[in-house]
């Protein structure tokens, strides 16, 4: 399989090599004026927080929504597992997040990912050449009932995050390093079989690169937590982590739209335990479609009902007015 | 077990019909917005290989009632023409890319009784995702029987790569991609494969040549839990195989190809066991532009050319619509 990663890593440098700083998008938000037209509050740029799967250094900027998800197009038939993230931005330095965080449940009929809550917070350093962004977050993780098997012991699967990450913003290309403290937990449903808690320190990295002027390339590898679920109650329940990994590219159809498409290693594995002899042949690999939304929410309601509008704006708007006014 | 596979059958053959008509809608139906579309254009003559990409046609012109000579403008400047678009092999994957929000639907049937399916889309020019339907993965029920086809053998197909001339001069165009099937019920098993290949093609004169390897993995589960039997199983040797094809524009919007591509073969109770085998096959044929969003596609291939069995040989002919639509949408969202 050597020249399978060997393909990958010459791919990605292939796909990095002719990007140039000037492919990296000029900042500037949606405008908050009651006048503002709708070309101006979609022209964006509208930076995302996150790769495929992994969280970036960069929260939502202040007045937006971003809503992105992936669904898996090749999970057993009948069952689609999916991923997702809303997120909505606060001042620039924040966001408040519901995501599903990856996970691989092992010998489960649920789909895999674990629900979360939890806040990103940006540090408030302009990023320089060699001086990186940062970020972190913790997310709570919210109760996921799961079981081994029909029948078997119901469970509820939980992950509690400490997630700090690290952005470098080079020509062309983004490095991210993550790590992830995970507080997992298996509690028993109805006092029947034991509690595994473990905490999982899970590093993660990710790059993103400019390929052409509205096409990104990302990569993203990293380790999450793996719960293995007892078939009956006298069994116990295991928690350790997986290697995830996922390449593709992400293609902005308009500022605020964009379309992935990734393939991913260890995704769809679901019903059935993982062989660590053969976890990395290709049948593991799955393919994934995603997409995701910003919704520049204070511009449109400043635009609709003159509410969030950034007082700023205003005056020089209205300037022309009272100076043709007083002439 | 026969229930539930009939169900899913439909189900399948429902979606990619589904898709195929979409398409055929999408491509047929008219930009409707009055813009001048390029692709509403009458047929025009295939550009050699090494041609510019298609002209968009001149803005139409009125004149005023006065009868002077002056022209007006009566639309907006032509909208920036759209890239060539470049098709590749008939059955060997190559590296040409479909331009971001090119969709094409092809549809064929051979001899075999087979049937085929595929809907492609481009995504930025720099990746492919697809999904496909097919007739051609073949199962052996019997070491001395002849083969036949499993039916509606669906699966997934994501490409990513790069143009030519990109990193470095003579550089081909290079392409990473990925097909995995769903489960497929048959003969009281399930079966399902994947590939992972790496592909180059260049450009020469009036052909287009490709090449590259491909890593195919296989799995059949009986359904009466006597086991399961994989691909890699074996050695990683009997997983590889290298691939290759010629595209020659022969004619004016007729092009010849041929090509060698591996599918894997499902051999049942072979040996007292069930086995999985790669097998090459040939194919050859033409395709030709009917209009630029109809092209047709017969030829003829050998599923097992290394058995050199000319009788199992299957003619077929198929049909591949291109809606551009979607693209030149998105060129005009992004103008503005």
């Amino acid at each position: 399989m050597r020249w399978m990663a060997g393909s990958f890593a010459a791919l990605g440098l292939a796909l990095t090599a002719p990007a140039t700083a000037d492919d990296a998008p000029v900042e500037e938000p949606a405008p908050r004026r009651p006048d503002a037209t709708a070309a101006e509050i979609f022209a964006g740029p509208f930076p995302s927080s996150q790769l495929f799967a992994m969280p970036t250094a960069r929260v939502v900027g202040a007045y937006q929504l971003h809503l992105s998800g992936d669904v898996s197009s090749l999970s057993e038939p009948g069952v689609l597992s999916t991923s997702g993230l809303a997120a909505i931005g606060f001042g620039d330095l924040a966001q408040l997040e519901y995501r599903h965080s990856a996970a691989v449940s092992a010998g489960s009929e649920q789909t895999f990912g674990l629900p979360a809550i939890g806040v990103q917070l940006e540090a408030p350093v302009r990023p320089w050449w060699w001086w990186p962004r940062l970020a972190v977050a913790l997310r709570f993780g919210l109760p996921r009932e799961a079981r081994a098997a029909p029948g078997a012991p119901a469970v509820e699967e939980r992950a509690t995050d400490l997630y700090a990450v690290g952005g470098l913003e080079l020509p062309g290309v983004d490095v991210h390093l993550g790590v992830r403290v995970s507080a997992a937990r298996i509690d028993p449903v109805g006092g029947q079989g034991a509690e595994v808690a473990r905490t999982l320190v899970l590093p993660t990295l990710g790059v993103r690169a400019a390929t052409t002027r509205t096409t990104v390339m990302m990569a993203e590898v990293g380790k999450v937590p793996r719960f293995t679920l007892a078939a009956t109650a006298t069994e116990p329940g295991d928690i350790d982590d997986a290697l995830f990994a996922r390449v593709g590219v992400r293609w902005a159809l308009t500022p605020f739209l964009a379309v992935d498409a990734s393939v991913g290693y260890r995704i769809e594995v679901q019903r059935r335990a993982v062989d660590p002899a053969t976890g990395g042949q290709l049948l593991d690999w799955d393919l994934r479609l995603g997409g995701e939304l910003a919704v520049p929410w204070g511009a449109l309601a400043c635009r609709a009902a003159g509410v969030f509008c950034d007082d700023a704006a205003r005056p020089a708007r209205r300037q022309p007015q009272q100076e043709g006014a007083r002439s | 077990m026969r229930k539930r596979e009939q169900s899913r059958r439909w189900r399948v053959g429902a979606l990619s019909i589904a898709c195929v008509v979409a398409t055929s809608a999408t491509a047929i139906a008219a930009p409707g917005d009055g813009d001048p579309d390029p692709d509403d254009a009458p047929p025009a003559p295939s550009p050699p290989a090494d041609a510019a990409p298609i002209e968009a046609p001149p803005p139409r012109v009125v004149r005023p009632p006065d009868g002077t000579a002056m022209a007006l403008l009566a639309s907006p400047p032509a909208p920036a023409p759209l890239p060539e678009l470049e098709l590749g092999l008939l059955v060997a994957p190559s590296a040409r890319m479909l331009p971001g929000g090119a969709i094409t639907a092809t549809t064929g049937i051979d001899t075999g009784g087979g049937f085929e399916g595929d809907v492609r889309a481009g995504l930025g020019g720099v990746a492919e995702f697809g999904v496909a339907t097919t007739d051609r993965l073949r199962v052996r029920v019997c070491p001395t029987c002849d083969a036949g086809a499993v039916h509606w053998s669906t699966s997934a197909r994501f490409v990513m790569g790069v143009d030519d001339e990109r990193l470095f001069r003579g550089q081909p165009a290079l392409a990473l991609g990925f097909e995995k099937s769903f489960r497929n019920a048959h003969d009281a098993r399930e079966s399902r494969f994947a590939s992972l290949y790496l592909v180059a093609s260049r450009r020469v004169g009036r052909a287009v040549l490709h090449a590259g390897g491909v890593v195919w993995d296989a799995e059949l589960v009986r359904d009466d839990g006597g086991g399961a039997v994989a691909l890699h199983d074996g050695a990683f040797g009997r997983m590889v195989r290298p691939f290759g094809g010629v595209d020659i524009l022969a004619r004016e919007r007729a092009h010849v190809m041929a090509d060698v591509s591996w599918l894997p073969e499902l051999r049942l109770d072979d040996g007292g066991a069930d086995r999985i085998t790669l097998r090459p096959m040939l194919s050859w044929g033409v395709r030709y532009q009917a209009s630029p969003r109809v092209l047709f596609e017969a030829g003829a291939r050998v599923p097992d050319i290394g058995a050199a069995d000319l009788l199992d040989a299957q003619i077929f002919v198929q049909a591949r619509l291109v809606s551009r639509y979607f693209e030149r949408a998105i060129q005009r969202v992004s103008a503005r």
